[in-house]
């Protein structure tokens, strides 16, 4: 497990540092390998806080680099890269904390054939998303919006409240 | 947690996209929307599992390993991911198997949970297990807490003593062990009687005899008979000591299962009562059930904070006067008085006392200051134990070094305590 989280946290990096060093943008391009390797170095000595800050940090790279428009398609593939990474952390500090896992291989398939279905429909519609240029006046992109923010509060909100309500 | 941080990084991308009209921050949360959403069809519903508790024992001595088995069914819809957790007692330490499992459970599939624990003198109450089911993707969790109650309770290892010869004003009926201060039929010479018809012709004394022209006179023996026997444990915390080494209290606790043992092995009447804030009894009563009730008792024992004994109204139902009372406890400057109250109501008090001084000093740093206060302590406890012996209170002093079972067998197995109890020191 702790060989497909480093593959996950390498080609998260990787892919953002190549994106950023093809724009020659070297800061941008030094700081996922930083971050990369201070995670890895948190899955060897687990720290368990340290995927979920190195995860939205590598996120926030590939925001910037958005922002900055470079390589987004790339950036797109190292924020995938990152959440698979994220994703398996989770899976394995779930299975460390347990010390006993019974089917692990079956557990672990399940998983990943769950993980590469979202990341690869994740990575189709980003990708689509990336081709399509659609112009809105002020006014559509402000209903849009406030649609876009209520739809994800309610879902979200919901989702996080049935899952305390489980709690019993 | 998990979705929490997830819904954060999409809001934030998604109002930085809508901000600042870029198409990219909103293609960049769509990944981490299609993770969300797949999550959240996939949620699960409560566990609905059935489970079954079994220990290999309910009851150990200290070390013993108990097996602990849990068969969990799962009796609803099938679970990808479903975590089986136990807490484990404060006090038991697994020492075999893990009491947690991670696993995929089909419908009407079934998983065994099984480890080893031991333990130190205790009850120990195992309570639920605690399921909690996630979506594949382990961002959303439903957990339930299922009903499987078990207890296991530890009981002081028992030292076997051989002989406790114990004097007490009062006997009952029944023939025992405990010499009744009567003459009759018995082993140990008790006096010399006249002849009276039906008594065994050996049992003429031809000294006696032989001063005496005019009549018979035959030996008398020491009636043997069982007694009724209180012991209170003092479960003070003011009079224990915690070293690196333990608690002087766990040895109290053993002398008094020892002290329970021997006395009932010998067909005596045994009652408990443990004196901490609140007063524990275990009413008298005979043999081995005795014997387990007493050693029940002694595994719940525990320490309260209490500063003085108040045994000024010992019912008698439970503690009958003139009984034989053994007190265990290290003893508190201010004890003797009420210890004295206690003799004066004519009860015969036996004290055992697991020497503070010198177990406090095990293993301690000998410095000039130390060993000057462990000095002074001593005199204070001398003190008080001369106080007690002067009332008639004969004392047991155990250095906790010594096994109990030598120190108790060298002043209890043969010393006439009836000498002790008129002030001579044992």
């Amino acid at each position: 497990m702790k060989l497909l989280v480093s593959a996950g946290i390498g080609l998260a990096a990787l892919v953002l540092a190549t994106g950023a060093a093809s724009n020659a943008a070297w800061v941008l391009a030094a700081a996922p390998i930083a971050l990369g390797a201070l995670w890895l170095v948190g899955v060897v000595r687990g720290w368990d806080w340290m995927g979920a800050f190195s995860f939205v940090s590598l996120m926030s790279l590939a925001a910037l680099g958005m922002w900055l428009r470079i390589a987004p398609m790339l950036m797109l593939v190292g924020a995938v890269a990152a959440l698979i990474a994220w994703d398996l952390d989770g899976l394995g500090r779930r299975m460390r904390s347990a010390r006993r896992v019974e089917g692990g291989a079956t557990l672990v398939r399940a998983h990943l054939q769950r993980l590469a279905a979202v990341a690869g429909l994740g990575l189709l519609l980003g990708g689509i998303a990336l081709g399509i240029h659609i112009r809105l006046s002020f006014g559509w992109a402000l209903v849009l919006g406030l649609l876009a923010i209520l739809g994800l509060s309610r879902g979200c909100g919901s989702a996080i409240r049935s899952a305390t309500e489980h709690r019993q | 947690m998990r979705p929490l941080l997830l819904s954060l990084l999409i809001y934030g991308l998604v109002v930085l996209g809508l901000a600042s009209v870029r198409g990219e921050m909103i293609a960049l949360a769509l990944p981490l929307l299609v993770c969300l959403g797949a999550a959240l069809l996939d949620r699960p519903d409560a566990p609905r599992l059935s489970v079954s508790r079994s220990l290999s024992s309910d009851r150990a001595t200290p070390g013993a390993p108990v097996v602990v088995s849990l068969v969990i069914t799962n009796t609803g819809t099938p679970l990808d991911d479903l975590l089986l957790e136990e807490v484990v007692p404060d006090g038991l330490t697994v020492i075999d198997g893990t009491p947690s499992v991670l696993t995929a459970l089909a419908a009407g599939a079934t998983v065994e949970l099984m480890y080893t624990v031991s333990g130190g003198r205790g009850f120990y109450r195992f309570d639920d297990v605690q399921a909690t089911a996630r979506d594949r993707l382990g961002l959303f969790d439903a957990r339930v807490e299922l009903s499987a109650p078990g207890q296991v309770v530890i009981v002081p290892e028992v030292i076997r003593l051989r002989r406790l010869a114990i004097r007490p004003r009062r006997t009952r009926v029944y023939a025992g062990a405990v010499p009744a201060r009567q003459g009759g039929p018995g082993v140990e010479f008790f006096g010399v009687r006249e002849y009276q018809a039906g008594d065994p012709t050996r049992w003429i004394n031809g000294r006696v005899t032989a001063r005496h022209p005019e009549a018979l006179f035959v030996n008398e023996f020491e009636q043997e008979r069982v007694t009724d026997v209180g012991i209170i444990l003092d479960a003070r915390v003011q009079s224990d000591v915690r070293t690196a080494h333990g608690a002087l209290f766990e040895h109290a606790v053993q002398a008094t299962a020892a002290l329970a043992d021997a006395l009932l092995a010998h067909g005596n009447r045994v009652g408990l009562l443990i004196y901490g804030s609140t007063l524990t009894w275990t009413l008298p009563g005979y043999g081995k059930v005795q014997r387990e009730r007493i050693l029940r008792a002694l595994a719940r024992a525990r320490q309260r904070d209490l500063r003085v004994f108040g045994l000024d109204y010992l019912p008698t139902r439970v503690f009958p006067a003139r009984s034989q009372l053994i007190l265990v406890s290290a003893l508190l400057p201010y004890d003797s008085e009420a210890l004295v109250r206690l003799r004066a109501r004519d009860y015969q008090l036996l004290v055992i006392s697991p020497d503070p001084i010198a177990f406090e000093q095990q293993g301690a740093d000998e410095d000039r200051a130390a060993a000057l206060a462990a000095r002074i302590a001593r005199l204070e406890r001398t003190l008080l134990l001369r106080k007690l012996w002067q009332a008639g209170i004969p004392v047991v002093e155990w250095p906790i070094e010594q096994p109990f079972q030598q120190v108790a067998e060298a002043a209890l197995s043969h010393a006439p305590l009836w000498a002790m109890s008129a002030g001579g020191r044992p």
